[in-house]
């Protein structure tokens, strides 16, 4: 299991963190603009909390960027792609969005069982170094039966239609 | 006193209640032990599906799967050195070497026990000190809300991570979202951009789910290819006389982690922690060296963290303050049901706070119950591929939220705040926070807006009331203090 977070707070920087601390220093300088521009000119006004949120998280961007510009890039990096995102999670992210899209389309069944389908075979040749192309089928079968029955029957939620209203 | 009787047996006398609660608890040992899901996550799932229900059926839901996991986080900590959850990473210290001794079924059968006694202590605890703490709240001004509110995310943001910039500005980031939609006060729009969605705020069901769900799906696609342990698990029931000889320690653990739970923004990782220091500098002749194997660090670890629950639903029932994650959740839950914890919650619904006390002692039996049987079982689950479970829980992130409003919006923001959630994770920020902003900063809006009405806008008056109420003084000082605390640990760090 996992622990909330994976912690990098250590000497070294990790690739891209740099770039990601002026991204946030960014949308901190942009957030305070926009705070100032909501109408309020006392101090129970609608832009007090947005004026002092953002003020606050300009002032802690500016001790990140510090903080992680003050730090080396450890020597034993792999780089951005390697150690941020590696093949197998951008993959999985994009099979998420395709799923999203299909989603949209064909509705909650047919799309998610493209979707396990999928996403089983590869994650579980990517872990068990093995095919698996029943086991993907026969865990996906079986979980979309649980889960219609448990959330769509039990639960009465709602689950997407698609345009097709599959 | 009868009535209060009666409120809190509800949950024990319904049988769909009864069973709910079973149901969670089971399920959150499960969701607690199974490699890549965390209770703070499947609570935030579980919010979308139950918004439709009636509020005691969601909470005895939540109750259960809250206790369950707390205590299922132990399982893999003992068994294959992975802490469940942040509150179970002291247990491995002296769980995992107990299983490496092959003790791992007594190991397992200790912390059930103990987990059951430390849950108890909290909810005891809960039930006398709640209503004495709502009676001194209810004295509390605007500006005290405020100063608590600003003192809880604090608390979040400097505990748990190395960089209390970082922290503060997870929390900051939160209220800033917070204040995304209509003012509450004067119906003006604020950072809408003339959008219709963003006029109902960010919807922060779906940010959980992403912050929380998402997030670590995304972290757990690094460990893709780590292989489960199998381990063998003998006879697990500990001897009365183990039992009573642990007493007085269990007894001491749990009276800190019930303190530590208490305060706002400290969980069961802390407790656990203080409490195993405890048991280090106070227990004469341990069983085995502490870290080697030792029972009483194990028992320290697990009697504080159940300890906590009971202690993190003080200052959510009666400031309306999340004691941890999890708490600022269920929080969630209530503001959807229309119910405002906080002081006034003891005198309008007294059922609900009874209710939530006698539920929690109902899921506290049930993890004593699921926790010393199934073990056979339960190795199986928790030994489910990744690659087959992450899927899964991507597929179960969809649909609950999409179940809020019905809307693939909702979904595209879980999408988003996954990915920014996983960012922040990879460069040591901690997601916490911003839900927390998220969850108080409208209460710190309003607040801070009343207390600057009450004196006229007057910013001088304003200070000088800080400085002169008790209440305000108290708080404002432990705010002070928990920063510049913070400013002198960090600079004795990079000395």
């Amino acid at each position: 299991m996992m622990t909330e977070t994976e912690s990098n707070n250590g000497p070294f920087r990790k690739p891209g963190e740099l770039v990601f601390s002026l991204l946030l220093l960014t949308f901190s300088s942009i957030a305070l603009v926009l705070s100032v521009q909501i109408q309020g000119a006392s101090l129970s006004g609608a832009n007090v909390m947005p004026i002092m949120a953002s003020a606050l998280l300009l002032v802690t961007a500016l001790l990140i960027v510090k903080e992680t510009w003050s730090k080396p890039l450890s020597p034993t990096t792999q780089g951005f792609v390697a150690e941020l995102a590696p093949r197998v999670l951008v993959n999985f992210f994009l099979l998420g969005i395709a799923y999203i899209a299909l989603l949209t389309w064909f509705g909650f069944l047919i799309a998610s069982f493209i979707y396990l389908l999928v996403a089983i075979f590869y994650l579980h040749r990517l872990s068990e170094r093995k095919q698996g192309w029943l086991l993907a089928l026969f865990v996906s079968v079986n979980s979309l039966a649980i889960i219609y029955v448990v959330f769509r029957l039990t639960f009465k939620v709602i689950l997407p239609e698609g345009e097709f209203n599959l | 006193m009868n009535q209060s009787l009666e409120y809190f047996s509800i949950g024990w006398l319904d049988p769909q209640l009864f069973f709910l609660t079973a149901i969670g608890t089971f399920a959150g040992i499960y969701i607690g032990a199974i490699p890549g899901l965390s209770v703070t996550m499947a609570v935030s799932i579980l919010i979308s599906f139950t918004f439709s229900w009636e509020v005691n059926e969601a909470l005895a839901l939540m109750a259960g799967v809250f206790m369950g996991g707390v205590y299922g986080g132990s399982r893999t900590a003992i068994l294959l050195n992975i802490p469940g959850a942040p509150s179970a990473l002291v247990t491995a210290l002296d769980g995992y070497p107990l299983a490496q001794k092959g003790d791992a079924g007594r190991a397992i059968g200790l912390s059930t026990v103990m987990s059951f006694i430390g849950g108890l202590v909290g909810i005891l605890v809960l039930m006398i000190a709640a209503p004495l703490i709502s009676q001194f709240t209810l004295a509390f001004a605007p500006r005290d809300y405020f100063l608590l509110a600003a003192l809880g995310l604090l608390l979040v943001g400097s505990l748990s991570t190395g960089s209390l910039a970082k922290g503060i500005f997870c929390g900051a980031l939160g209220v800033l979202l917070g204040t995304v939609g209509l003012d509450p006060l004067t119906a003006e729009e604020r950072f809408t951009f003339q959008s219709l969605e963003l006029t109902g705020g960010v919807p922060y069901i779906a940010a959980m789910i992403g912050f929380f769900g998402l997030a670590e799906i995304l972290v757990q696609l690094h460990h893709i290819d780590t292989k489960p342990i199998r381990q063998n698990l003998d006879k697990i029931l500990p001897s009365l006389t183990s039992v009573k000889k642990h007493l007085p320690l269990s007894l001491r653990t749990s009276s800190i982690g019930v303190l530590v739970g208490a305060l706002p923004g400290t969980g069961g990782d802390i407790a656990s922690l203080l409490a195993y220091d405890h048991a280090k500098r106070t227990v004469k002749d341990p069983s085995a060296e502490f870290g080697q194997g030792a029972e009483e660090g194990l028992i320290a670890a697990e009697t504080a963290n159940n300890a906590a629950v009971g202690g993190a639903y003080i200052p959510m029932l009666t400031l309306g303050m999340p004691g941890d994650a999890v708490t600022a959740v269920i929080i969630g839950a209530l503001f959807i049901h229309g119910i405002q914890p906080g002081p006034l919650m003891l005198t309008e619904t007294p059922h609900l706070f009874w209710f939530t006390v006698g539920n929690l002692t109902l899921a506290n039996l049930f993890v004593l119950i699921f926790g010393l049987t199934g073990i056979g079982i339960f190795s199986k689950i928790v030994q489910c591929p990744k690659g087959i479970l992450l899927p899964l829980i991507f597929i179960l992130c969809i649909i609950g939220t999409y179940a809020i409003q019905n809307s693939l919006v909702d979904v595209y923001w879980m999408l988003g705040c996954g990915v920014l959630g996983y960012f922040l994770k990879q460069y040591g920020y901690q997601v916490a926070p911003i839900i927390l902003g998220i969850i108080l900063g409208p209460l710190m809006d309003v607040s801070f807006r009343r207390a600057a009405l009450s004196v006229q806008n007057d910013f001088g008056q304003l200070l000088l009331e800080l400085v002169s109420n008790p209440v305000s003084i108290v708080l404002t000082s432990a705010l002070i203090l928990l920063l510049a605390s913070n400013i002198w640990k960090l600079k004795k760090q990079r000395a």
